[in-house]
């Protein structure tokens, strides 16, 4: 799932216009409600921590809070079109896609980011995330024991470990498993050690970010 | 759909207990593979001969053996040994504490294997090593008797005993050295039973911090997990739960057999989820310190279990979606000078306790566990009044929700750095623990609090 | 409609009335005091920055449910002088001050009027123990009480008129000693006595602190008190009671025996704490005798009927030392027991 942080708050004050008049805060409630980031709650705690905010400096200014169930679809944001139109500045608390799509739909408004878009990641365990995935377009884990060298080694090597590996500890940061040792565990667990030495490599980068943006069509949706 | 299924008063996971009166099913922990439903009607289903079988159950007793570690090869455990009581030439010796303290069981043990030696065989020398002499039942009166057979007892501390690789004893304190060889019987040391880690997630309780399946909390007294009708027993409760096995016993099979004369909901509001809103996160099921929750497999949404649900609160202040709501919930705020919310668990009592009201010309909030109070809500008093507010929690680890308190405290913590990023006052927010038994302590602060407040 | 009667509103009466009523019983409590609460009644809070699993955050509820409850009728100030046996329960004779009363239609009785602590016998405080800077254990239950560390942060207040720089807590006092009339080990000292020791650490993290146990004992279910813990929190052990006491004008002087090196040793202290046994209570003769019970050799009490069929229940520590915990819990089940037991003689 897509995993997200709520930004500082400090940062958010800073971006929001000093001129403002009103305020909406739009939570998304899919991946980032689950990953506790921009939901209800946090929709809700960010309107009335501005409030304060904006009353004890002496400003008049309207902040609304509403949640929707996706960000990254039409249907789901038409319902809060006349709330957009109705405020001078949003801010979606959405990963990237949201932000972005709600600019699409309404061309004209200043849509602002309140949450980080982190990675795709599991959840560890409640409130902790670790990153899975990079979405690179081109999936390998079945010639790396299911561990991804992509995005689970710091340095995204696909041949081997790097000289940096240490106890199982990534030398970017000794709080990272190395991906490699990771790697190599699950296939001697999984008796696929063989498969590691017939990657032959390089990888494809082309479906990742050399080919340029991206975009793809289900063809079930399309006649020629 | 489950009208099929065999119904018990008890389900034990582990070793049964021997009642008449009791339904009774035994599951033993490789077997079983999920336990759902609360309180008076369990659902629990396990692996049977390459079948998956379900049963109901209305209580859950898991009870199951420590696991033993002795501290040196080649002796026999103390919980396992058996009288030796043919004409045996070489002495008994058993050591009832090697390197730390072992539980008054123990001792119960030891002293009766050496009397036992020693009445069928007073001719042959038994040594008795220990740390502490530990009491319970009638441990004084064998301590006694077993001196007056002329057990040898030699009282040691650390580093006066040392058990050799092949079982040579030598004790030096004192005038006294000695070196030994002989029946070797040595007190092993408690861990938790296995597989504990497997039970926490099926019954969706937190383990305790030595890997036990109880919390350290009073309110967990003396046989209670966090879940309702889950009862722990043994190797499952924890490091003494030997010396009061007798007690837990009695105290489990009343608890069961008074919860098979009805149980009734914690109080009368409703929690529901919302379950148009509710995106199935598993947050209040992973938060929830009483396994209160689980997914409602139709609705495709969390749902609480009324009976097992303790009422804290905690779920619907930290639902991401705001999905759960209660019925009880659109209460005024006050409209005061000074805000406090507190525990009914500890400030309130405490309130009680003192002489003059120290809440007196205050409006107070009293929640059933702290961990009920909003992070919104926090913002939203502190806008709405210009007065401090002060939120008032249990003492560590005496939370009637296991972890209300800390969950209580998180939210504050990071509101406060949130007050802090925008400049405003963080010490606006306050937030303290403290016993029912601190009445005065509680006083004198409000006392300042106020005076601080008004000026 | 018959009563159940819990003489003593202690933690242990009061638990179980509060079970009893709960289930749906007609409860009489008789309480010779003006009110609940018993031997903890003024007890005060033994948490460091953590719970010390005393169990007192507990006890506050339960009487506050017997208040409440309007199942309970509360007799203060009053005692149970006789017990008559009629065909179905019992009455039973009350007297609160000049006044004789009879309550009748007692169902089944619980006895729970607790135990006496050694510092409260006449005979509990030898002539040697006299000093300023000798005190109970118990004397600390004022000062936590009136304590002001967890909120307003200032130190524990001694009530003692000196502000010792050391103390010395001496376990077994008033326990395991023929000459104290206590052959047995009252168990809960060792825990009680070790959380004033930890409330001190966490007061006063420059004060020597030191614990001399015969057998140090386990402290609760919830609480392994073990020599590592006490050595993390920088409290002294020692695994022997002093042999002497000499008391100079700026210490007390203790001298014991250092068993392992084989010496005398003595070791000074500004402050000796005294644990103090739990001893029986001072009616047990009269309860024996009214409610044909058997005191055993230590003056505890115990049943010589099953209660099922005479309906006389005991209930904490009438019949053995323990602690708040057990103590509650025991008598849950006891009231438990209770009722079934009703329960199924009303199904025959």
């Amino acid at each position: 799932m897509i995993v997200g942080k709520l930004k500082d708050v400090a940062e958010i004050k800073e971006m929001l216009p000093e001129d403002i008049e009103s305020l909406l805060i739009i939570g998304c409630g899919t991946c980032v409600s689950v990953s506790l980031a921009g939901g209800e709650r946090e929709a809700n705690s960010l309107r009335d921590l501005l409030e304060l905010y904006y009353s004890s400096q002496g400003q008049d200014v309207r902040v609304n809070a509403t949640t929707i169930k996706r960000q990254c679809d039409d249907e789901f944001i038409e319902t809060e079109e006349l709330s957009i139109e109705g405020h001078d500045v949003v801010l979606s608390l959405a990963c990237g896609v949201g932000v972005q799509h709600l600019g699409i739909k309404h061309p004209e408004k200043i849509i602002l980011p309140g949450v980080n878009t982190t990675f795709y990641g599991r959840n560890a365990d409640v409130g902790e995330w670790e990153e899975m995935c990079l979405g690179c377009g081109d999936c390998i884990l079945d010639d790396f024991a299911g561990v991804c060298p992509v995005a689970r080694c710091s340095k995204s090597l696909i041949h081997g470990p790097c000289g940096g590996s240490q106890d199982g500890k990534c030398e970017v940061d000794d709080e990272i498993d190395c991906g490699w040792e990771l790697i190599y565990n699950r296939a001697e667990d999984t008796g696929q050690l063989d498969r590691l030495l017939e990657y032959e490599g390089p990888k494809d980068w082309s479906t990742y970010r050399d080919g340029g943006v991206r975009s793809h069509k289900n063809p079930e949706f399309f006649s020629e | 759909m489950s009208g099929s299924i065999e119904q018990y008063d008890v389900a034990y996971i582990g070793q049964a207990l021997p009642d008449d009166e009791l339904s009774q099913v035994t599951i033993p922990v490789s077997a079983l593979t999920e336990c759902r439903g609360e309180i008076g009607d369990f659902t629990l289903s396990f692996q049977a001969e390459d079948d998956l079988k379900q049963v109901r159950a209305s209580n859950i007793v898991i009870n199951l053996k420590h696991q033993e570690e002795l501290p040196v090869d080649c002796c026999t455990s103390l919980l396992e040994a058996e009288a030796n009581l043919a004409e045996e030439e070489e002495p008994l010796i058993i050591v009832q504490d090697y390197q730390d303290l072992s539980a008054a069981a123990l001792s119960k043990e030891g002293l009766e294997l050496a009397l036992e030696v020693k009445e069928s065989n007073p001719a042959r020398e038994v040594y008795y090593f220990y740390q502490a002499m530990r009491f319970m039942d009638n441990n004084d009166e064998l301590y006694e008797k077993a001196r007056e057979k002329e057990v040898i007892f030699l009282k040691h501390d650390l580093g006066d005993l040392e058990i050799t690789d092949k079982g040579k004893v030598s004790y030096q304190r004192e005038d006294i050295k000695l070196e030994l060889t002989g029946e070797l019987t040595v007190a092993p040391e408690l861990k938790p039973a296995a597989k504990l880690d497997k039970l926490a997630r099926i019954f969706n309780i937190t383990r305790g911090p030595e890997g036990y399946l109880q919390v350290d909390n009073i309110y967990l007294q003396p046989t209670l997990s966090g879940k309702r009708g889950v009862y722990l027993l043994a190797g499952a409760r924890g490091p003494n739960s030997l010396t009061y096995e007798q007690e837990e016993i009695q105290y489990t099979l009343q608890e069961v057999k008074r919860n098979l004369t009805g149980v009734e909901e914690i109080d009368e509001e409703e929690r529901t989820v919302d379950d148009q809103k509710c995106v199935v996160c598993y947050t209040c099921y992973r938060l929830c310190p009483h396994g209160a929750i689980q997914r409602d497999e139709e609705l495709n949404s969390m749902k609480i279990m009324p009976l097992a649900c303790q009422a804290c609160n905690l779920c619907i202040s930290r639902c991401p979606m705001g999905a759960i709501s209660r019925s009880g919930e659109d209460e005024q705020q006050p409209k005061d000078e000074r805000q406090v919310i507190i525990c009914e668990n500890s400030a309130a009592l405490a309130r009680e306790k003192a002489e003059t009201d120290p809440f007196a010309d205050t409006v107070v909030t009293e929640v059933p566990c702290v961990s009920t109070v909003k992070k919104e809500e926090i913002y939203q008093r502190l806008a709405n009044h210009k007065s401090d507010l002060l939120i008032l929690g249990c003492i560590s680890e005496s939370c009637k929700h296991l972890t209300g308190h800390d969950r209580c405290e998180q939210v504050v913590n990071t509101a406060k750095e949130d007050l802090e990023k925008l400049d405003l006052d963080p010490d606006r927010v306050n937030y303290h623990r403290l016993s029912p038994r601190m009445a005065t302590d509680l006083s004198a602060y409000l006392a300042d609090w106020k005076g601080e407040v008004l000026q | 409609m018959s009563r159940i009667a819990v003489i003593g509103g202690g933690i242990a009466g009061c638990t179980a009335a509060a079970e009893l009523a709960a289930a749906g019983q007609q409860v009489l409590l008789i309480e010779k005091e003006d009110s609940l609460g018993g031997n903890i009644k003024n007890y005060g809070c033994k948490a460091d920055s953590l719970c010390t699993r005393c169990n007192l955050c507990l006890v506050d509820s339960v009487f506050n449910q017997v208040h409440q409850e309007e199942n309970i009728e509360v007799l203060f100030d009053t005692t149970v002088i006789d017990c008559l046996k009629e065909d179905e329960g019992f009455t039973l004779i009350t007297s609160s001050g000049e006044l004789e009363e009879q309550q009748p239609d007692i169902s089944e009785v619980i006895l729970a009027t607790g135990h006496t602590r050694w510092s409260e016998l006449e005979t509990g405080t030898p002539e040697i123990f006299r000093d300023e800077r000798i005190i109970w254990a118990s004397d600390f239950e004022d000062m936590l009480e009136g304590r002001q560390d967890q909120l307003t942060g200032q130190n524990l207040k001694f009530d003692l008129g000196f502000e010792p720089e050391s103390a010395v807590f001496l376990q077994c006092n008033g326990s395991r000693s023929l000459q104290e009339k206590a052959r047995y080990c009252s168990k809960v000292c060792c825990g009680y006595n070790y959380r004033i020791a930890r409330v001190l650490r966490n007061n006063f993290p420059e004060m020597d602190l030191s614990m001399f146990f015969i057998d140090m004992q386990e402290a609760g279910f919830l609480v392994n008190l073990s020599r590592e813990d006490l050595k993390e929190r920088e409290i002294d052990y020692y695994n022997c009671k002093p042999l002497r006491l000499e008391k100079e004008k700026d210490s007390l002087i203790l001298h014991y025996e250092d068993q392992q090196r084989g010496k005398m040793a003595t070791l000074e202290t500004d402050l000796l704490v005294l644990s103090e046994g739990i001893h029986p209570g001072s009616n047990h003769e009269r309860w024996a005798r009214i409610f044909n019970l058997q005191e055993n050799e230590d003056g505890f009490l115990r049943t010589i009927w099953s209660p099922a069929e005479s309906g006389i229940y005991l209930a904490g520590t009438i019949t053995s030392p323990g602690d708040i915990a057990t103590t509650m819990a025991e008598s849950k089940t006891v009231a438990y027991k209770l009722l079934e037991n009703k329960l199924s003689k009303a199904k025959v």
